[in-house]
């Protein structure tokens, strides 16, 4: 008979629809914050971590400066130089160990200039790396060559619309004042960062930006050996060369464990915030019912009157609330869904980033809607039950 | 006489209502009747007789705070509410003057409802609905709300849901209050039709005239029998 319950709730919400949906709303846009929220949070975290698994989660990152800080942001006087380099290539769980510099420079392509990353790398190393494992792929051109000198990789965006005209492999430009050749383009990686950088020898590198120290060194171990174990053994191997803690070293799991944690705590603030107006939704679907039961006061005694149980009135207001909590539930996934979709699409405009795709498990939908049917039934719970135990003569005679 | 079986009694009903700021009215005053069972009855008194106190109690919405009341020999003073509720969907049916209709469900679905709270199959719902009203010449207004409806099709429509359940008791509050004459008349005819068929039929009413249809009134003054007219 519940379905003959939920029929005559519907019938009343229509009759006062737009009290229904005003109230609806309340649910409405806090369903629909916490499922962009959730959708955007969990598709930023997919994309990242199939980012990793992509060029494998064995990279050991070395840096310059102390720990403490956020990796990448130590700065400093402690310098990464060809003593270090040698030092870890010592190791023999290591396999490639591949120093790297890489700074923000001026690019000239034709007479227009452009500021974005430019990074030096030994190209054998970018080959084994990158290439080899299928990570990344070139799409024009040809791979880096150890021979190359003054020839630059591209990334994806830098050959479409980074200039005023594409750029194709042969190409000329000017970055520090010095030609390099375009030999080949990158796949898209899907941030602006990597799509705009430029890669070019670390010789060449160490002459146009004068200096010999490096940025990061990157190492892989040997196949099979555990990437936490060998960054243990470089870091105590590094301090017992450098007598000082100066630097960083952390494995790419770790990158994308600390990641994910901030990630984390970001969507728990996010989502609490809207599951606050979440519960405002519920105050004001209680707001409504309590209105609703005053207002049918006497609806109330003419049903107890012909036969209506504490129950059957209590059953009545209680699906009423709960459908009024799982419709704006509905509504709100599907405006949540959107908004995801736009911020999605947003970000493609706007940033250049592929990385925010939107996720909506079927979990999260379930969810949503289940938890606003449940915040609806909760808020009703106390009208309902007011309604219920009235006393039929009294509500009868209310006029 | 035959012996006649006694359907409802009150014996020695006292109903106190306390006000707001703990003032005490006392509505019904030690009142004792009984209707018999296929008779019908008026219950006639003056405005503040305390008729209405009377017909809630007959009509197990409301308990007694002092006396008794029986309905087919079982005291309902001591019933739990749901239980009272569950008496007054199966043995009575009201018929209000302001009709009491929910204006917002259409005349089948108006007179369907008791039957809800049986858990009685939509279906069944519906084709029983649709036959009452038809009955009482209401086929061209099943699926019109109350307020579409004239006053004399609302209170059929409330009759239909009285009977809906097939009581044994139908018990009107001034049933004919709101319509005009004629409409009146037509509201009393179909009640006598349904005496005639066996109901019970009692009517609260301060006015002579339709309490003149009935076999027996019982006159209500200050909240007790009025001796003169009560055993007539």
């Amino acid at each position: 008979m519940l379905k003959d319950y939920f029929a005559l709730a519907v019938q009343s919400m229509r009759h006062r629809h737009i009290r229904s949906w005003l109230t609806m709303l309340g649910i409405v846009v806090g369903v629909a914050a916490i499922v962009s929220l959730i959708a955007l949070g969990q598709g930023l975290e997919n994309s990242i971590n199939e980012e990793f698994e992509k060029i494998g989660v064995d990279f050991i990152t070395i840096m310059p400066g102390s720990s403490g800080g956020v990796p990448g942001m130590g700065f400093g006087a402690a310098k990464l130089e060809d003593g270090d380099v040698r030092v870890i290539e010592r190791i023999k769980e290591v396999d490639i160990v591949s120093p790297m510099m890489t700074s923000v420079e001026k690019v000239t392509y034709g007479n227009e200039e452009r500021y974005t990353y430019v990074s030096g790398m030994v190209a054998d190393d970018v080959v084994d790396m990158y290439f080899n494992k299928k990570a990344y792929q070139i799409v024009e051109g040809r791979v880096p060559r150890a021979t190359d000198r003054w020839k630059a990789i591209a990334g994806y965006k830098v050959s479409k619309d980074f200039f005023g005209k594409a750029l194709k492999p042969g190409a000329k430009v000017e970055i520090k004042e010095r030609d390099f050749k375009i030999v080949g383009i990158m796949e898209e990686i899907g941030n602006s960062q990597d799509d705009t950088q430029f890669l070019i020898a670390l010789e060449d590198a160490k002459i146009i930006y004068d200096r010999e120290d490096y940025d990061v060194i990157m190492v892989v171990p040997k196949k099979g050996q555990d990437a936490e174990e060998v960054a243990e053994k470089i870091k105590k191997e590094l301090e017992d060369y450098r007598d000082e803690e100066d630097f960083q070293v952390f494995t790419s799991k770790q990158m994308l464990e600390s990641f994910n944690s901030v990630l984390g705590i970001v969507q728990v603030i996010l989502v609490g915030v809207a599951a606050i107006s979440l519960i405002v939704g519920g105050i004001g679907i209680m707001n409504s019912m309590y209105t609703s039961v005053l207002e049918r006061t006497k609806e109330i005694g003419i049903l107890k009157a012909i036969g209506a149980t504490n129950n059957h009135i209590l059953s009545i207001f209680l699906v009423e609330a709960g459908m009024m909590g799982a419709g704006g539930g509905i509504v709100g996934v599907l405006i949540g869904m959107g908004i995801g979709k736009i911020v999605e699409i947003a970000a493609v405009e706007a940033l250049g980033t592929t990385y925010l795709k939107v996720c909506f498990g079927p979990e999260l939908i379930a969810f949503s809607i289940g938890f606003a049917f449940v915040v609806g039934c909760l808020s009703g719970l106390l009208p309902a039950r007011n309604a219920a135990n009235m006393d039929p003569v009294m509500a009868l005679r209310y006029e | 006489m035959k012996k006649r079986r006694v359907l409802m009694e009150l014996r020695d009903v006292w109903r106190t209502y306390t006000l707001r700021k703990g003032t005490e009215v006392n509505a019904l005053r030690g009142l004792s009747l009984k209707i018999y069972q296929g008779e019908m009855v008026a219950i006639i008194g003056p405005s503040g007789s305390g008729k209405s106190s009377a017909m809630y109690i007959i009509g197990a919405l409301d308990k007694p705070t002092k006396g008794k009341a029986f309905l087919k020999g079982q005291d309902i003073t001591r019933f739990h509410q749901n239980h009272l509720a569950m008496m007054r969907r199966r043995e009575i049916g009201f018929v209000f003057q302001s009709y009491n209709l929910i204006p917002e469900y259409t005349a089948v679905q108006n007179v369907w409802m008791p039957l809800l709270f049986e858990d009685v199959p939509k279906d069944e719902r519906e084709a029983r609905a649709k036959k009452i009203l038809t009955d009482l010449g209401l086929g061209h207004r099943l699926d019109h709300k109350p307020p579409e409806m004239s006053g004399g099709e609302q209170q059929r429509v409330a009759i239909a849901r009285a009977l809906i359940n097939n009581p044994k008791v139908i018990l009107g509050d001034e049933p004919t209050g709101n319509v005009d004459t004629k409409t009146g008349e037509e509201i009393i005819a179909i009640l006598k039709k349904l005496h005639k068929k066996g109901k019970t039929v009692i009517l609260v009413t301060h006015d002579p005239r339709i309490a003149s249809h009935c076999q027996r009134k019982i006159h209500i003054i200050d909240g007790k029998v009025s001796q003169k007219g009560g055993k007539k």
